[in-house]
């Protein structure tokens, strides 16, 4: 067994062999996928209390059946992905709202240069998009988030949505489209 | 994680949507509305921080849990053995601690020096009975 101190410079594949049976490897899967999985959440919630509720039961499920993982050669993160995406979809489901975050919870704010004027049309149009998004079906909410705040290439976001790059550049670009649509036909 | 700007990756790709050589006219059409649209995409999804105190709850808590598992994958052993997926977990003869008892158990020259002690013994005890009876039995008829 490893030096704990040692876990953050193994390959993913080892530490997750690792971490079924080590809790140390285990934390650092934890330490390596946290932020990415809590922003997914966030996205997907739009708030605070929910996102850390749901990013700590799709730890401890992750941790509860990392017996039964296997390594289909896909990303550790896209299985996070899928048990995150199971609970925030029972979230929806059970708050009675599928696929629509209420506004009001959206946690928005302006940057702290803009006068009040500017601040309040800043979060109208935040928000205005916001909805947007949530109008949009779930692959393309993913899929946006994937690339806005994890910040990942088409072919990154492809592996874990288990599609082909040049789809994930065409879905990507018919989301834009359809965004756009969306909002123009508010008046945005 | 190296991430680069998210302003850059959308307008580096888009810059190469907006390349004639590259992409058919229609693709094109409201391209600056579109690159308008990926700039406030990246202002409203712009990555978020867990709070440090949260990040250190869970992670102390999945640890506890973590460690927690493994006690009781360690005492109950044939949910160990069904959950392991390496074959040297899935051999109970391997597992940390039964590798001595597996030794008796499996030593077949054991089971049969017992079963032989225990047969010599019952012989031992039944010839013991036969002789007592004999010896009582002439004092018993005088």
């Amino acid at each position: 067994m490893p030096d704990p101190n040692q876990y953050t410079d193994l390959d993913e594949a080892r530490l997750v062999q690792l971490a079924k049976s080590d809790p140390e490897a285990f934390g650092e899967l934890y330490l390596r996928n946290l932020e990415r999985i809590y922003n997914y959440i966030y996205y997907r919630v739009g708030n605070t209390a929910d996102a850390e509720d749901l990013t700590a039961r799709t730890f401890h499920q992750a941790l509860g059946s990392i017996n039964r993982y296997i390594d289909q050669g896909v990303p550790f993160a896209a299985w996070l992905y899928r048990i995150a995406h199971n609970l925030v979809a029972n979230h929806h489901r059970a708050r009675g709202r599928w696929r629509m975050t209420s506004l009001d919870d959206l946690e928005l704010s302006g940057s702290p240069a803009e006068r009040p004027e500017q601040a309040a049309e800043g979060n109208e149009r935040r928000r205005a998009l916001w909805s947007a998004i949530n109008r949009q079906p779930e692959e393309r909410q993913r899929l946006l988030i994937l690339k806005f705040t994890e910040r990942l290439s088409n072919e990154e976001i492809g592996r874990l949505m288990g599609r082909t790059e040049s789809s994930i550049k065409s879905l990507y670009f018919r989301t834009l489209k359809a965004l756009k649509a969306d909002l123009e036909a508010r008046d945005w | 994680m190296a991430h680069h700007s998210i302003t850059h990756t959308t307008t580096d790709e888009h810059a190469q949507h907006s390349s004639p050589e590259t992409h058919t006219p229609h693709l094109t059409d409201g391209l600056p509305s579109l690159l308008a649209l990926t700039r406030r995409l990246a202002d409203l999804l712009a990555p978020v921080r867990p709070r440090a105190e949260f990040r250190a709850e869970l992670q102390h808590s999945l640890l506890a849990s973590a460690r927690q598992q493994q006690a009781k994958r360690l005492l109950a052993l044939p949910t160990y053995a069904a959950a392991a997926p390496t074959p040297a977990a899935a051999d109970p003869s391997r597992i940390p601690g039964w590798s001595s008892l597996d030794g008796i158990v499996g030593d077949k020259r054991w089971v049969w020096g017992a079963a032989a002690a225990g047969s010599a013994v019952s012989l031992v005890s039944i010839l013991t009975y036969v002789v007592r009876r004999q010896h009582h039995r002439p004092a018993a008829s005088a």
